[in-house]
């Protein structure tokens, strides 16, 4: 009788698997659970790593679902700088499960949260999406306007889905303490003012994550029952931790945690995939050849691979060459859009 | 001092009213005429040479010497520039059938924030833009002649689809921001005469060059606008020569 261990195939060997090959080298880590065909629907939200994945499924011909498009007025450079085409709808970035849960309940009209508007320095945004209107609105019913029309976009997402692609971006968050709605930056960071009387740090643990992201899954299977998901870990670092952590422990307690929760949920469903583009940049094995020098940023050379890993995978699409993933090489400025970067600005 | 007028091919309206008043009342010399069609400020026209502004583009060159004998536009010579208003590009496109200006708070609309909207009208006129910075930039003191109000759409004739108070929305906020962007360089700008708009603020149809054209003023409206055009100059020589006696 053979033990388990002997019919195993090299991928499930360290040795055959990681030990021997150079980073490049490496194959078979991601098998795909189940088929992503040309034409399923696909929508996409997440953390700003998950503008790369959108960006890809476009270029490749994939059914790439865009609910709230650029007006065909204005040319692709400008629909970037206003936060069209990123990901799905004009959400902005989405960094955690319980900020996706309660972006669906306030456009079905379940939630409604407190902070409707932010007034700073005469312009106006929106709490939940404070960069995607470069300098703010004009005024507060310009914000508001724009806001009914994002969520009527948002609220018929779902039934027109069938493959949800979410990519978890960080467990630390800024929560509204009276209504407990999760915002996508610190109130004073991009717009707003800080009050700590009305905004608390949030580092959501593990059993929270899950319980979200399962009501998550319940609620946009009901709206198609057949629908499908494929998550993804950001290998992006926190910018800065608001935890009394340095930030690297902060950040391997995000990603550690996040990881956990992908794992979990796709043991847990046969209906969910993980992708591991968060291993395939940001494990030891890959040496940080992905990262741009900040050991931050994913050079565009770590977006070519793992997304040429996970079409070649599928079995569809062309390889992604450098220009086409978008994603700046080692010296370049970042192109995805990720607000937490403003937290920079108070770094010394 | 000779007058010089040029544009795009709102000028053609602005020649005849020219040659109707220089024959009628006998007024000052002036040469006017288009350098060609709006469409050919949609790329770069021009670049600044040896100190002065020239025209890169062809047709545009070819006109400038052969109705004004001119090469480039010179620091001493008095111009009057028939560009910009020209608002139609932005509003025939069929993206306002469901997109409309924020500020109009039209429900079921995609809004066009303010911002956004800065940015159409400033990417639609930035060839526009550089030619009278270009001309600022070499001593030329230019002023603006607008193009006229905007027709009333209407589907048949001119293929525009939006509702009027779409256009109308979107043609006001451009005429604004255009005339901001001129005062923060103090270009003046001679706009239509009031009496040439219906209560609407639309070109009157006996003003307009009739039969499928969507946006052309006819003789009439020329004669009235470039009255306005030498009042305005008339004007802006009493306060020269005002300058000039008291230095």
């Amino acid at each position: 009788m053979q033990n388990p261990y002997e019919t195993q195939p090299p991928r499930a060997f360290w040795r055959s698997a990681v030990s021997e090959l150079s980073p490049i080298e490496m194959d078979g880590v991601y098998e795909p659970r189940f088929e992503i065909t040309q034409d399923m629907r696909i929508s996409a939200a997440g953390s700003c790593f998950a503008q790369h994945i959108a960006r890809q499924f476009r270029l490749r011909g994939y059914t790439f679902m865009d609910f709230e498009p650029a007006p065909p007025m204005i040319d692709a450079k400008m629909a970037d700088a206003f936060s069209y085409g990123h990901y799905s709808a004009r959400y902005g970035n989405i960094y955690s499960v319980r900020q996706l849960v309660q972006l669906f309940d306030r456009a079905e009209g379940r939630f409604s949260p407190q902070d409707h508007v932010w007034a700073t320095d005469g312009r106006f945004y929106d709490p939940f999406r404070p960069s995607i209107q470069p300098g703010g609105f004009a005024s507060e019913g310009e914000c508001l306007l724009e806001l009914e029309h994002h969520l009527a976009q948002v609220a018929g997402m779902l039934k027109q889905t069938d493959i949800f692609v979410f990519t978890f971006g960080l467990t630390e968050a800024w929560e509204n303490t009276r209504d407990g709605a999760v915002l996508p930056t610190c109130p004073g960071t991009i717009a707003g003012a800080f009050d700590p009387d009305t905004y608390a740090f949030k580092n959501f643990r593990f059993g929270e994550i899950i319980e979200d992201a399962n009501r998550f899954i319940a609620y946009a299977r009901e709206h198609n029952p057949e629908m499908k998901f494929l998550f993804t870990v950001s290998p992006v670092p926190l910018t800065a931790t608001a935890t009394d952590q340095h930030v690297l422990p902060a950040t391997v307690y995000s990603k550690s945690v996040l990881r956990a929760v992908v794992g979990e949920l796709m043991m847990e469903h046969d209906f969910v995939d993980y992708y591991p583009s968060y291993e395939l940049v940001a494990s030891h094995p890959m040496r940080g050849v992905f990262y741009r020098p900040n050991m931050r940023q994913v050079a565009s050379e770590g977006v070519a691979r793992v997304m040429d890993i996970f079409f070649r995978a599928h079995g569809g699409g062309e390889a992604a060459t450098l220009q086409a993933t978008g994603a700046p090489r080692a010296t370049e400025k970042s192109d995805v859009h990720c607000d937490e970067e403003v937290l920079e600005m108070f770094g010394s | 001092m000779t007058l010089y007028i040029c544009g795009n091919s709102h000028a053609r309206a602005l020649r005849a009213g020219a040659s109707a008043l220089e024959q009628e009342e006998g007024a000052d010399p002036m040469v006017v005429f288009p350098l060609g069609t709006a469409d050919n400020e949609t790329e770069p026209f021009s670049v600044i040479e040896n100190g002065q502004v020239v025209l890169t583009n062809r047709r545009f060159r070819k006109k400038l010497k052969q109705y004004f004998g001119f090469d480039s536009f010179a620091p001493e010579h008095r111009w009057g520039i028939c560009l910009g208003n020209h608002n139609f590009r932005i509003f025939r496109n069929e993206g306002w059938v469901t997109a409309a200006p924020a500020w109009m708070g039209l429900k079921g609309m995609t809004p066009i924030s303010e911002a956004l909207f800065e940015r159409i009208v400033a990417e639609d006129q930035k060839h526009i833009r550089a030619f009278f910075d270009q001309l600022i930039e070499t001593g030329v003191r230019p002023f603006v002649i607008s193009a006229p109000w905007p027709l009333r759409p209407d589907p048949e004739t001119s293929g525009l689809v939006l509702m009027p108070e779409v256009l109308k929305a979107i043609d006001t906020r451009a005429r604004v921001l255009f005339s901001e962007w001129l005062a923060e360089r103090d270009i003046a700008i001679v706009t239509p005469p009031v009496e040439t708009a219906d209560e609407d603020g639309f070109l009157k149809p006996e003003f307009a060059k009739g039969g499928d054209d969507p946006y052309h003023g006819n003789p009439a409206y020329g004669r009235l606008m470039m009255r306005k055009v030498l009042q305005h100059e008339a004007k802006a020589r009493r306060v020269v020569n005002k300058v000039q006696r008291r230095a």
